[in-house]
């Protein structure tokens, strides 16, 4: 282009003016924006600091004082009775870890396999006019509060539960009344809570998968079932072990419904007496425990103590979990995508 | 003139019809049988919902040839390949009539089996997919699920001979546990084509397998194509005229739907019949 402007008449003409770089007034709402959300920011962080802080801060004093037999023995609920008069008592909240462990691996297990044939059905095979009304009704789910989901568990799952009862249970098992609020409602209820959490992610990773992977199955003359769990699930694993570990740690965290469900007796369940007693077995979990004994009992600097060594192994458990996911999902992914290729 | 023979009755009408119907299907047949014939498109028509995307397709593809399917973009000749392993079938909407026939039978009878179908028709894509997994195992799945009782060796040697005829064997031989990402877009392509020749197919489609590699890596894969279409029958589809004058036999050209031109690849090229033709070819458009 000529570097000579030329008007309509043909006479040549200066360059239009420069730029106007001068500042001028900018209106007020543009001086704020970036600081303020600078602050939403750093608050928001400081926060989440202050809070996982405040949490070990305050645990440090059960640990220090029991150490191991915190984790390690199973003197819970008369521990904490016994705490409102005694100076000197020795927590055990093993109970509660096999209360919070066995509900989350139970429900997890549950929601997996329900929750893959659910993802698969609405990421690839549902047709429109099924899949929005399905995929509407799960979001649901995920949006009922839990103490509803403890109602329901409460009148629907529990009486179903106690009819199924080994008739002599009370004469087998000694230690503890089997009854219908037990570990297997907790997992049911469970299940149903951490359900949408990995069908929600595991749909969306399925769909994920580029296209061209399941085209250039199909078009090998490879079944469309087929082509799914060789080639499709494979290659969403990442995004359905961070779905599994979103499921986890929404888990872990449940006290509410639990606690309404599952018999809220620090025990820890055991199979010595036969394999069909043990799904019937009492538990409690380190949420439960928190959420039953925190409003009064935090008045008593042991009880204090406790709850925040109980918080303290719940708060880990997540951090290390999401910790855990990301790094297994970028070590997957690297692997999927360079090095060493794997065989399915 | 006799009032009868003006307006003749229906049931004349209809004998006419289907003796006619029958003289042109035994022109085609004996035509097919003249040129080995391996694919048969008779008035194929094909819609997307309500969209018609082909009409009036007719044309026939040789055994042991390259065709070339050229047209300017939207011209519905990828549409046509994937009606040929009946791809099209997982696009909502997709309906179509006429009749398509591979060694004489209708691919589109409810009796077909659509997964043996496309082991014999295999496809290769604009963009290189090989799957998210070892080289070994991108061959190797889709080997054993057409062969679940193969063992480890003949297996190793499929996957082997499919990579040898693919041209790919010596770049790969000494890693084949390497994920297929990690290799470059043409020698990916390669190994989609050796994914396809290790299942046996008859016919391989490849819809502008070239279109995002470099000319090297296209000078391979034509050169590859060559080769194999002693063994093959070969149908592409190619933006490319430089492409498909170099390797076809045969070339169809659609345009909007229809297919305006077919026929030996050199007289379409120099001599074209049609107007159309004549100035796609000479880069009038598209």
């Amino acid at each position: 282009m000529s570097s000579e402007y030329v008007q309509a008449g043909g006479s040549v003409t200066a360059p239009p003016p420069s730029i106007d770089l001068t500042r001028r007034v900018r209106h007020a709402s543009e001086h704020l924006a970036q600081p303020l959300l600078w602050a939403c920011a750093v608050f928001s962080g400081a926060v989440v600091g202050v809070v996982i802080a405040y949490v070990f801060w305050y645990a440090l004093p059960i640990f220090s004082r029991q150490a191991l037999p915190f984790i390690a023995t199973g003197d819970w609920d008369t521990a904490i009775d016994m705490a409102w008069t005694e100076p000197d008592v020795i927590f055990g909240a093993l109970p509660l870890i096999a209360g919070t462990t066995l509900t989350t691996l139970g429900a997890l297990l549950v929601s997996v396999v329900l929750g893959l044939g659910c993802a698969i059905f609405l990421a690839e095979l549902a047709p429109d006019g099924l899949r929005r009304p399905l995929e509407a009704v799960i979001q649901l789910l995920a949006g009922i509060p839990s103490v509803v989901f403890g109602l329901v568990g409460l009148s629907v799952v529990v009486p179903l539960l106690s009819g199924l009862v080994p008739k002599d249970a009370y004469d087998v098992v000694t230690d503890i009344p089997l009854e219908g609020d037990s570990l297997l409602a907790g997992i049911i209820v469970l299940s149903f809570m951490i359900l949408p959490f990995f069908v929600t992610v595991a749909v969306d990773s399925l769909r994920a998968v580029p296209r061209s992977y399941v085209d250039g199955g199909l078009a090998l003359g490879i079944d469309r079932w087929r082509t799914i769990t060789r080639i499709q699930l494979p290659a969403a694993a990442p995004g359905l072990l961070a779905g599994a570990v979103l499921a986890i740690a929404r888990a872990i965290g449940e006290a509410i419904a639990l606690s309404m469900v599952a018999g809220s007796i620090a025990f820890v369940p055991s199979a010595k007496w036969g394999l069909q007693y043990f799904p019937f077995m009492p538990v409690r979990t380190m949420a439960s425990a928190i959420v039953e004994t925190g409003g009064e009992g935090m008045s008593i600097p042991l009880i204090h103590d406790a709850l925040f060594g109980l918080a303290a192994m719940l708060l880990l458990a997540s951090l290390v979990l999401s910790l855990a996911a990301r790094m297994i999902v970028s070590w997957w992914g690297r692997r999927l995508a360079l090095d060493t290729g794997r065989s399915l | 003139m006799n009032e009868s023979l003006r307006t003749p009755a229906p049931e004349a009408d209809e004998a006419a019809m289907l003796l006619a119907e029958l003289d042109r299907q035994m022109i085609r047949a004996e035509r097919a049988l003249e040129r080995n014939t391996l694919i048969d498109v008779d008035n194929l028509e094909v819609r997307y919902g309500s969209n018609v995307v082909l009409r009036d397709v007719t044309f026939d593809v040789p055994a042991n040839q390259i065709t070339a399917f050229i047209g300017p973009s939207g011209c519905g000749k990828s549409t046509a390949l994937r009606c040929f392993n009946r791809m099209n079938d997982e696009i909502r909407g997709f309906s179509m009539n006429g009749r398509i026939q591979l060694g004489g039978q209708d691919i589109y009878d409810p009796r077909v089996d659509v997964t043996e179908l496309r082991r014999q028709v295999g496809m290769v894509f604009q963009h290189p997919n090989p799957f998210p997994m070892s080289i070994h195992e991108n061959i190797a799945l889709a080997v054993r699920e057409h062969n679940p009782r193969i063992s480890r060796d003949e297996l190793d040697g499929v996957v082997e001979q499919a990579l040898v005829h693919a041209n790919l064997w010596d770049e790969v031989k000494d890693d084949l546990k390497r994920s297929a990402l990690a290799l470059s877009g043409g020698q990916q392509q390669r190994l989609c084509i050796a994914r396809a020749l290790a299942v046996r197919p008859t016919v391989i489609m490849l819809d502008e397998p070239c279109a995002s590699l470099d000319p090297i890596s296209t000078a391979r894969i034509e050169e590859l194509l060559l080769e194999l279409v002693a063994d093959y029958t070969i149908i592409i589809v190619t933006h490319n005229l430089a492409q498909a004058r170099r390797i076809s036999d045969d070339v169809a050209f659609f345009l909007m739907g229809r297919l305006l031109e077919f026929g030996d690849a050199r007289r379409v090229f120099e001599d074209p019949l049609r107007r159309e033709t004549a100035d796609y070819v000479r880069g009038a458009y598209g």
